[in-house]
């Protein structure tokens, strides 16, 4: 079943000339994500803290019978921390078999960005691309900041594995 | 299983008459053409009438006295055939079998 | 006829191993008295039937070779051949052979491996086969004319089941190349004392077959029994009809395939019982419906009851699928038998081996787990527990060697024991090695309990000499390590020249766990039950700090360092003041610990679930599980938390 999807979202990016994402509003910049890599979005609610975990795990939560870990990413990106109100919600995600979960302000739309509008990332100051981004994506006079999913919850680098 | 039984032996030719228990057995065969079957086979595990007492019954009918009574059975130990002798069985065929291995043992207690 | 003959070939496996099993239980009792021909003919009967359901099912290897081993059997059973040891070794071996071909492909194939061919020459030549029909070994090997004389003397009443006695005289002369018989009427009464409905005759002929004496034997299965039929061999042919068996396995040259692969065996009343429940679940989810469909609050009553039927139902349905995972440790005790037979021939001891406790059942995947670390700590009691004979006779000792090995249910968990009343664990000489191995710190005060339990440590071994058998400084570690996984612990219990006891706890089932839930803080957690040892509250007397910031408590005499769970966890708590809160004890059988919790919740069942299946091994955390408003709490992990304590005592 995983493995399935992931071959898809290969597919997906080299044959299509648009890329879908979910995106979503952390401490007023506006984020996306793969949306193939999205399983579904729901309200927050409580977690339960894990001890011994970094920072930016809150906790773990009950998804229909598993426990699926969840991600602050106000927390992830040392974002200041912002309240927990309705609007907050969890977009649960699959990296690599696993299912996760990440906190976020709220969740606005499904964007279609062609990929020819999609800036790689560039590199910081200290030489180094950001491992977080996979790009910026230009939707008119809006930029999103295009996070690699599996980069940021499984906090590997992505275009390391890709070489 | 009883279906297995069954289409077997109607694919050798055959009649059969069915019963879902011992007692169910009992009056089907009283019900038969002539009141009487050439062979009977019957499982032991049986809700109302379990095999054996079927088959003890059936050997107190005359028109069963001598009739091939062949069990189904699961247990191929000594002591299960022996209960079976005992109670009147003329054979046993020893539980998951195929086809032809039934109309083997058929072949054992019926005259062709 | 279309039958897929690949359904049944699981069961079949299944069943031949209980058929593999039977056979070496039974052979291993058959060596302490081979006279006795009933065990003898149970032998022949597992082979037969692993024979027989081999062919059926594709496994042409297995039955070919199993074949043989039958025909030895055959021999024994008939009083031709003695069982000595070494033919009692060969069956052994050959018992192996057929358990490897089960497991491996080659079973399908009519080919012989070569150790299978070698076996069979071995086996050949214990049946006085002539040497070259040894070369030429096939799926009908020894294929030669035999001759009998034979003598049917049916008992009198065999028409009254309904047999006829001549069928099988018909079927006998099918099969028989020469056939001559002649009727022996010289019971049948006057005419006056005849009773048509009595058999009064008797059979006795001369035969030349292809067919083994058991084939012969099987014509005469309904109609006679074993007294009834008498074979004599008359001679062996030696003109080998040498029948080239084809290499056509009947397509099924089979993946690789395990025995009992994964199934359990479930009665079907068991089965009913569980439909059963289904049933009565979709009909308490058909009134919930309705009751919910045109709620009014007047309706509370029916609700209430609605939903307490439906909770019956599932706890019902729970522990009966529960127990349809348990399964008697028969299974893995079966095998020790054998290991202790074989080792302690191998190294000349003697032992006797004694086992209680077979029916106690366990979660068939528990079961399965433990087996080997039980058979290594068997080994190990053979091997280095257990005193060499003369050692044994100095010591005033018995020259046999005992070992016991007992299962027993104690709470919610399974106890398992081995024994040995060898010559006990050296304290000296464990300390010292792991004094060596860097284990511990040398001048270390540790109490006996402590040492003993350093066997358990990687990399230790107290054997002098490395025997093939063990010794190899690996095992103990990882059956502790796997006993730990299966959320269960291991303890040794030494006395010096009086032997050695290891005693292993486990959970009944890995799935579900009877746990006391509690507080620190906001957040819950559940302490497994069988780890709970009991709860205090602390008067502030019993208190001390030592060495700074050691706390430990004084219980009854024992003094055990507390734990302070928020702390350890990082996480806010109500309660800082121990004497505020409460104590709840722990063992992990070894050690004890007083645990710091702000207060206790209440007893109930959790199930198991990963927390490694989308995050990571979390230390002190054994798991999760969902709490009845649909929150998850931690399961705390005790071993763990024993030893975390442990190295907080040594570190401060």
């Amino acid at each position: 079943m995983m493995s399935s999807l992931e071959e898809n979202t290969a597919d997906f990016s080299s044959t299509s000339k648009d890329g879908q994402f979910l995106t979503f509003l952390l401490a007023g910049e506006e984020y996306g994500v793969d949306i193939l890599k999205v399983q579904e979005i729901k309200g927050y609610s409580k977690t339960t803290r894990v001890p011994n975990s970094p920072e930016d795990v809150v906790g773990v939560l009950n998804l229909r019978g598993t426990i699926v870990p969840i991600v602050d990413l106000r927390r992830k990106f040392g974002l200041p921390p912002g309240d927990y109100d309705a609007f907050t919600a969890i977009v649960v995600v699959v990296v690599q078999g696993r299912t996760m979960g990440m906190i976020v302000d709220r969740v606005s739309e499904v964007l279609s960005i062609p990929l020819v509008d999609i800036q790689p990332p560039t590199e910081t100051k200290g030489g180094q691309p950001n491992k977080y981004l996979q790009g910026l994506g230009k939707v008119a006079e809006k930029l999103v900041i295009l996070l690699e999913v599996e980069a940021v919850l499984l906090d590997i680098d992505v275009s390391e594995i890709a070489a | 299983m009883r279906q297995m039984v069954s289409f077997t032996l109607k694919g050798a030719g055959f009649q059969v008459i069915e019963g879902s228990n011992g007692q169910e057995a009992l009056s089907r065969i009283d019900s038969a053409p002539n009141g009487k079957v050439d062979l009977i086979i019957t499982d032991l595990n049986m809700p109302v009438m379990d095999g054996l007492s079927f088959i003890k019954q059936a050997r107190t009918k005359s028109s069963c006295r001598f009739t091939p009574i062949l069990m189904l059975t699961t247990e191929s130990s000594d002591a299960r055939k022996a209960e079976g002798k005992a109670a009147g069985a003329t054979g046993w065929i020893v539980k998951p079998f195929q086809p032809d291995q039934l109309l083997k043992v058929i072949s054992k207690v019926l005259p062709a | 006829m279309n039958v897929d003959m690949d359904q049944f070939l699981s069961a079949f496996l299944v069943e031949a191993q209980e058929h593999i099993e039977v056979f070496e239980s039974t052979l291993l009792a058959v060596e302490d008295d081979p006279s006795n021909r009933e065990q003898l003919n149970t032998i022949f009967r597992c082979a037969h039937s692993i024979k027989g359901g081999a062919a059926t099912f594709g496994l042409p290897g297995v039955a070919g070779f199993t074949h043989h081993v039958e025909t030895l059997l055959d021999d024994i059973r008939a009083g031709k051949i003695q069982l000595t040891t070494t033919i009692s070794r060969l069956l052994f071996q050959c018992l192996d052979e057929i358990r490897l071909l089960l497991a491996s492909p080659n079973g399908a194939v009519p080919e012989l491996s070569d150790s299978a061919k070698n076996l069979v020459s071995q086996l050949q030549i214990a049946s006085n086969y002539s040497s070259d029909e040894a070369s030429s070994v096939q799926l009908e090997a020894a294929s030669g004319l035999l001759e009998y004389e034979f003598l049917f003397q049916p008992k009198a009443d065999i028409l009254a089941r309904g047999c006829d006695p001549f069928l099988p005289l018909l079927e006998l002369e099918e099969v028989c190349t020469n056939y001559s018989v002649k009727a022996d009427t010289s019971r049948v009464p006057s005419l006056e004392d005849f009773d048509p409905e009595q058999c009064y005759l008797s059979w006795k002929g001369q035969i030349a077959t292809e067919h083994s004496a058991n084939e012969i034997r099987e014509i005469f299965d309904f109609v006679a029994d074993t007294e009834d039929i008498d074979l004599f061999p008359i001679q062996q042919n030696v003109h080998t009809a040498q029948k080239e068996v084809t290499g056509n396995s009947g397509g099924s040259t089979n993946p690789s395939f395990r025995p009992d692969a994964g199934i359990i065996r479930v009665s079907s009343d068991k089965m009913d019982r569980l439909v059963n429940l289904i049933g009565e679940l979709v009909i308490n989810q058909s009134i919930l419906d309705a009751v919910v469909a045109d709620f009014t609050p007047n309706q509370m009553g029916n609700l209430i009851d609605a939903v307490a039927s439906m909770a019956r139902a599932c706890r019902e349905l729970q522990e009966r699928v529960m127990s349809i995972r348990l399964v008697p440790l028969r299974q893995a005790f079966g095998r020790f038998p054998r290991v202790v037979h074989d080792l302690s021939n191998s190294l000349g001891k003697q032992v006797e081996l004694t086992m209680s406790g077979e029916d106690t059942e366990l979660d068939k995947a528990l079961v399965e787990a433990i087996c080997d670390p039980l058979t290594h700590l068997i080994r190990n009691s053979v091997d280095h527990g257990l005193e060499s004979e003369s050692e044994r006779v100095a010591t005033g000792k018995s020259p046999v060697g005992h070992l016991h090995v007992n299962a027993s249910h104690e709470g919610g968990s399974v106890m398992l024991e081995v024994t040995d009343d060898g010559k006990g664990l050296d304290k000296d000489k464990i300390l010292a090695k792991a004094i060596d191995r860097g284990l511990v710190q040398a001048g270390t005060a540790m109490t006996d309990e402590a040492i003993h339990a350093l066997i358990f440590a990687p990399g230790f071994s107290t054997a002098d000499a490395i025997t093939d058998v063990s010794g190899r400084g690996v095992g103990m570690d990882i059956v502790r390590s796997t006993i730990d996984n299966l959320n269960g612990n291991v303890s040794v219990y030494s006395n010096p020249g009086q032997g050695t006891r290891v005693r292993i706890r486990l959970p009944l089932t890995m799935a579900i766990l009877e746990g006391l839930s509690l507080s620190i803080g906001e957040e819950i957690y559940v302490l497994p039950l069988t780890a709970i040892v009991e709860s205090i509250q602390p008067k502030k007397e019993d208190l001390v700090t030592i060495t700074g910031d050691e706390e430990v408590v004084r219980v009854r005499g024992e003094v055990l360092p507390v734990v302070r769970l928020h702390q350890l966890f990082n996480s806010p708590s109500y309660i800082s003041d121990p004497s505020k809160g409460l104590l709840v004890i722990v063992s992990d059988d070894e050690r004890k610990v007083a645990l710091l919790v702000d207060e206790l919740i209440g007893q109930n069942q959790v199930v198991i679930k990963s927390m490694e299946a989308n995050y990571r091994k979390v230390e002190g955390v054994a798991g999760a599980t969902i709490l009845g408003d649909g929150r998850v709490a931690l399961i705390l992990d005790v071993p763990e938390l024993v030893r975390c304590a442990d190295a907080a005592a040594r570190a401060a």
